[in-house]
């Protein structure tokens, strides 16, 4: 499986420089390889259209995560590229589905946020809530999700809407946001203590 | 292909997130669309039952549009030049969307983009197969179980390519010449393709043309693009590209067997087209088309 290995190779180089200095600097240490494959390796990982590989390769690798999770990295601000480094470093791109990327971004960001490498006020609320409207486009169950706010969401998610930070901060708290899609049309109602508790008391 | 002439369907519109509304308050406009169905299911893995789940919304739209006009299916999952894969799940699910939408013919692309693992990989960028006889008889024996499989012809797209690896058997005008004559699929002919590759490697658009059977061509895609990093990419960045409306002429004059014309652009570029610029678009190509179709 010559041609395998050689594709192999390719990708790795496209989606990592290191990989591919890596490679230019020990070219002879991989395996696998005809000499022709070799020749043709060395050939392109030495051309300037290696680099334009690497740059579309992130971008296309970016695009799932901007169109499922637009208020997040817009909360990320300047911590989303090495964010992005780190989490693309763990995780090779296994695939450009929304619901893949999307959910494994947003574990990830999650142990990010609890391990303190990533900050930010409203960062974890608007996460989990734009995971829960990406996985309900999906009508996955169930189809009324309950996300808890620390922050009231109306003028939060109003802002956000905007590409804005709310100002004045929204009043901190202890919100609850549904999300019902049971009827079609996602509809959204901030939720009383009483009936937040009711819906999200385990069933027996 | 196209042993079979194709019908002639006209001038269409590749469809992507933001043109539900103009699909169906500007049908006027596009004689047939063109879908990604990659784009409109999720995709749980190749291990995974059920392992797709379609929008629903995006169905619906596509039903509505089919009862009064062509659907196409260009499909950019398949990776049918990966050496260590083919995605037999893939060419089944094609195959169920097939029955319920019929469309005129579907296509993939002449590339590899994924590598098989215990967790595969995706490079999120086309990459070129190496234009070798050995690659020609894997990908011909790959458009023989897709023919067999899914009942309605199958086009191949010319790749864009950044880089370019040296010693190939064959060029690519003759790779996909022989490709089609030997396995019988038809050519997606990307204009804007040409037209990157060649001002990116040094290649006039009009010696590939020469040297492609155009008899073969079924489709043509047109499209605009975008520098970056001192490459012109394939960005489908606003409207057509001005050098490939002379090519589409070019083209069409010489290809009679071309059904039809493909506007692309990405979703991104909604705020500087708008409506009236894909219309216009649209309208470019027609005026194009009524001449030599």
């Amino acid at each position: 499986m010559s041609l395998a290995a050689y594709q192999e190779v390719l990708c790795r180089m496209v989606a990592s420089a290191a990989y591919r200095e890596r490679f230019l600097a020990q070219s002879d240490e991989f395996p696998g390889l005809t000499p022709l494959e070799l020749h043709r390796l060395r050939t392109v990982a030495a051309q300037p259209g290696m680099r334009v590989n690497t740059a579309i390769h992130r971008a296309n690798r970016m695009a799932p995560l901007h169109q499922t999770l637009p208020f997040t990295c817009f909360l990320l601000g300047e911590q989303l590229r090495e964010t992005l480094d780190r989490f693309w470093g763990l995780y090779p791109s296994e695939s450009l589905q929304l619901d893949t990327e999307c959910g494994r971004f947003t574990h990830f960001l999650m142990e990010e946020l609890n391990t303190g490498r990533v900050t930010g006020a409203y960062v974890e609320e608007v996460l989990l809530f734009e995971r829960a409207c990406a996985e309900l486009r999906l009508r996955k169950p169930p189809l009324l999700r309950v996300v808890r706010f620390r922050h009231d969401p109306e003028p939060l998610l109003a802002a956000l809407a905007q590409l804005e930070l709310p100002d004045p901060a929204p009043e901190p708290g202890d919100y609850h946001l549904a999300i019902d899609c049971r009827q079609g049309d996602a509809d959204f109602y901030v939720l009383s203590d009483q009936a937040a508790a009711t819906i999200l008391a385990p069933r027996s | 292909m196209p042993s079979v002439p194709q019908p002639k369907l006209g001038v269409g519109l590749l469809f992507n997130p933001v043109l539900p509304e103009f699909v169906t308050s500007h049908a006027d406009a596009f004689d047939y669309l063109e879908i990604i169905p990659d784009r409109e299911w999720s995709d749980r893995g190749v291990d995974a039952t059920p392992r797709y789940a379609t929008l629903d919304a995006s169905f619906d739209l596509f039903r509505r549009v089919r009862e009064r006009k062509p659907l196409l299916c260009h499909s950019i999952g398949l990776s049918i030049g990966s050496a260590g894969l083919f995605d037999l799940g893939h060419v089944d699910q094609i195959n169920r969307i097939q029955t319920e939408l019929d469309f005129a013919w579907h296509s993939d692309h002449l590339s590899f983009a994924r590598l098989p693992g215990e967790h595969e990989m995706h490079t999120a960028i086309s990459m070129p197969v190496p234009y070798d006889q050995e690659v020609l008889q894997l990908i011909k024996d790959r458009v023989e179980h897709i023919r067999a499989e899914v009942p309605c012809p199958f086009l191949l797209e010319n790749n864009v390519y950044y880089v370019d690896a040296p010693d190939q058997e064959m060029s690519e005008p003759e790779f996909l010449n022989r490709l089609a004559r030997e396995s019988g699929c038809g050519i997606l002919l990307d204009l804007h393709n040409v037209y990157v590759n060649s001002r990116n490697h040094g290649f006039t658009p009009e010696s590939f043309l020469r040297d492609l059977d155009l008899s073969q061509v079924v489709e043509l895609h047109i499209a605009g693009g975008d520098d970056l990093l001192g490459f012109y990419t394939d960005a489908h960045a606003g409207p057509v590209a001005e050098p490939v409306w002379g090519l589409l002429e070019d083209t069409l004059r010489a290809a009679p067997a071309v059904s039809a014309v493909t506007f692309e652009f990405h979703e991104s570029s909604y705020p500087m087209l708008k409506t009236e610029g894909i219309v216009a678009e649209l309208s470019h190509a027609r005026r194009i088309w009524d001449r030599y179709a």
